[in-house]
């Protein structure tokens, strides 16, 4: 079971845990945050942020955050389900102006065909918000089924709505109330409550999905079935054990991008500003959609970037980057995992102007940069204690 | 006497055409790997019994694997000379923090070795297996950047290293091209993506042969280059 925490934070709060087998997990949030405060959390790496991306990142009015605005000191549980590795994990609570937590759980999820969340949770008086969010991590969903129970108080009633990844399952059988699937009608008022469970089938690939539930006023949520449809879960690639699982399509961005800045640039000649400008190069090829959406994609594309052709002695490298167990080489691939994961968050900006493209000039100059001016230069010295040219071109 | 040294000299040339190329890049069958074996004490009868496989190098005899070594250090990649008097063959040179890797030619007959490369940064200056280009050059690939990859040869007389160059189409979706620039200055514009280069020797000509593949990676034809030592000619 979880160890104890401060129920009440005002800054950066880090709660350590560690998982004895490498599966499928969630891990279960609740907290509050007043009309001035916001909350947000961190996994290990994952910074949960809109989707889709857009250009300016989203942190604290998404789904799995906690928005003091919406949520006008009210309670709200983020589950998240995502595969973990074996070993110690971090979640980091971010929160503006402080924050509540109320509850951490987490536990392997043995049977991954149907997931079931008994809660039998009543929400707590209050108009219109966010109640539960799941956040499936690089996981598929099927279908979603919930059971939960409305009642007509007098004047109002209770209802309960689903939103998939920003889209609101409509409720076919209410004109009034179609984007409340559940919902309680005046001619409930004398009877207990009407007690429904529906299911929704949308069928999403694997990817990061928000499934959310709002609530208003105080409906009663029994339970929740998640399929996730025929799902095996893999060894995820993690920055301790980068082994790849023979698909890079399995890699987070994160750890397929420090692989290729491991295989393009673990030169020790090499200065950082290369490698920042490298993986800048990357992230302007996803971003400008030309050679792919994905990370994996832009980078696996044939003969882009060398490190991952066959025939290449770098591919080893990319394959697993610690295979050697030396310390050279663990140190330089951490170093790759923490730069690329600062360029993925904007930790650190664009130093090429939008360049796609570079070389060394220890070559000849290849014909697509023939003419054409470089955005940047970064020169370094050489072996043969020379300087060193890298050119990067926006094409 | 001099009859004696004659027959000698044609058992050796004999058995040398036996071997042929025999070190090839085959894969290392699931025997067991029992320990190294200093390529300078393979007997010359055995190198056919030598493989590479993912840049190491095998010596497999009677069901036996050993890893191949020079001075205590794994041997990453190797080949005959075309005349077949001498083995090329790139080892890691350097201690367990380094990225060092040396080129060493070893001359069977006179069973002396001389190193005539070497490199701190071999993930960048190496990024193949090596080749011979006739008896006095050796070639490799070498990094470029994004679309493209390096071609260094290496002159064993001088010890000179020239660098020729491969770009590919800078944006996706275009027909499958490949630019070289070769070590002399000249341009070719080759259909089809050059991802492997090898060598071959035919009745002492050598050619520089590109192996063509098209965006998902099958192979699709190959372009030849005859070599003199001075230019490359198409053929």
């Amino acid at each position: 079971m979880p160890e104890t925490f401060p129920k009440s934070i005002s800054k950066k709060y880090i709660y350590a845990f560690s998982v004895s087998k490498f599966g499928l997990y969630y891990i279960s949030i609740t907290s509050q945050c007043g009309s001035t405060q916001d909350l947000r959390v961190e996994i290990d790496n994952f910074k949960p942020r809109e989707i889709p991306p857009k250009d300016k990142p989203q942190y604290y009015d998404t789904p799995p955050a906690w928005n003091g605005t919406h949520l006008k000191s009210l309670k709200k549980t983020v589950i998240f389900i995502l595969l973990l590795s074996k070993g110690k994990h971090a979640l980091t609570f971010v929160p503006k102006n402080g924050a509540t937590i109320n509850r951490i759980d987490y536990k392997y999820i043995k049977d991954s065909d149907e997931i079931v969340f008994k809660m039998n949770t009543q929400a707590e008086e209050g108009n219109r918000r966010p109640w539960y969010t799941f956040v499936l991590v690089n996981i598929p969903l099927r279908s979603i089924g919930a059971e939960a129970t409305t009642k007509w108080h007098f004047l109002d009633g209770d209802d309960m709505k689903l939103i998939i990844d920003g889209k609101v399952e409509k409720n076919s059988q209410s004109i009034l109330h179609k984007n409340w699937s559940w919902s309680a009608r005046p001619w409930h008022f004398l009877a207990k409550g009407k007690k429904e469970y529906k299911e929704f089938t949308p069928n999403l690939p694997s990817d990061l999905h928000y499934i959310e539930l709002w609530a208003d006023k105080t409906p009663i949520l029994h339970q929740v079935n998640l399929n996730l449809g025929p799902y095996e879960s893999k060894q995820v690639p993690t920055v301790e054990d980068p082994r790849w699982t023979g698909d890079f399509s399995d890699d987070t961005d994160q750890i397929i991008l420090a692989r290729a800045l491991f295989g393009e640039a673990r030169n020790t000649l090499v200065p950082d500003s290369a490698r920042i400008a490298i993986g800048w190069v990357i992230r302007n090829r996803v971003e400008s959609k030309r050679w792919g959406e994905e990370y994996f994609e832009v980078i696996t594309q044939p003969l882009q970037f060398s490190a991952f052709n066959e025939n290449d002695p770098n591919r080893i490298y990319v394959e697993n980057p610690i295979y050697t167990k030396r310390k050279i080489d663990i140190n330089a691939w951490e170093h790759a995992y923490d730069i690329a994961g600062k360029i993925l968050t904007n930790q650190l900006s664009d130093p090429t102007n939008g360049a796609n493209h570079y070389f060394d000039n220890s070559i000849n100059t290849p014909d697509w940069a023939q003419n054409e001016k470089p955005k940047l230069t970064i020169s370094y010295t050489n072996k043969f204690d020379t300087e060193g040219t890298i050119f990067f071109y926006k094409l | 006497m001099k009859k004696l040294q004659a027959t000698g000299i044609l058992f050796l040339v004999t058995l040398i055409g036996i071997l042929s190329i025999a070190i090839s890049a085959q894969g290392v069958t699931n025997r067991q790997l029992t320990s190294g074996v200093d390529i300078t004490d393979i007997p010359m009868l055995d190198y056919r019994f030598i493989v590479e496989k993912r840049f190491q190098v095998f010596f497999t005899k009677h069901n036996e694997t050993k890893q191949v070594y020079f001075n205590a250090k794994p041997l990453v990649s190797i080949e005959f000379s075309p005349s077949h008097d001498r083995i090329a063959f790139f080892y890691k040179s350097g201690d367990e923090t380094s990225d060092d890797i040396s080129l060493v030619i070893f001359n069977i007959k006179e069973e002396k070795t001389k190193e005539i490369y070497h490199t701190s940064h071999a993930s960048w200056d190496i990024k193949s297996t090596l080749h011979w280009l006739g008896d006095n050059y050796i070639f490799f690939l070498r990094y470029c950047g994004t679309s493209c990859q390096g071609i260094s040869l290496l002159s064993l007389k001088t010890g000179h290293i020239s660098n020729a160059v491969l770009s590919y189409q800078s944006l996706p979706n275009l027909p499958e091209k490949t630019y070289f620039k070769d070590w002399f200055g000249q341009k070719f514009e080759i259909d089809g993506l050059v991802e492997r280069v090898k060598s071959e020797t035919k009745k002492n000509r050598h050619y520089l042969v590109f192996m063509l593949n098209d965006y998902k990676g099958d192979i699709i034809g190959k372009y030849k280059f005859l070599f003199n030592g001075k230019a490359l000619i198409g053929v």
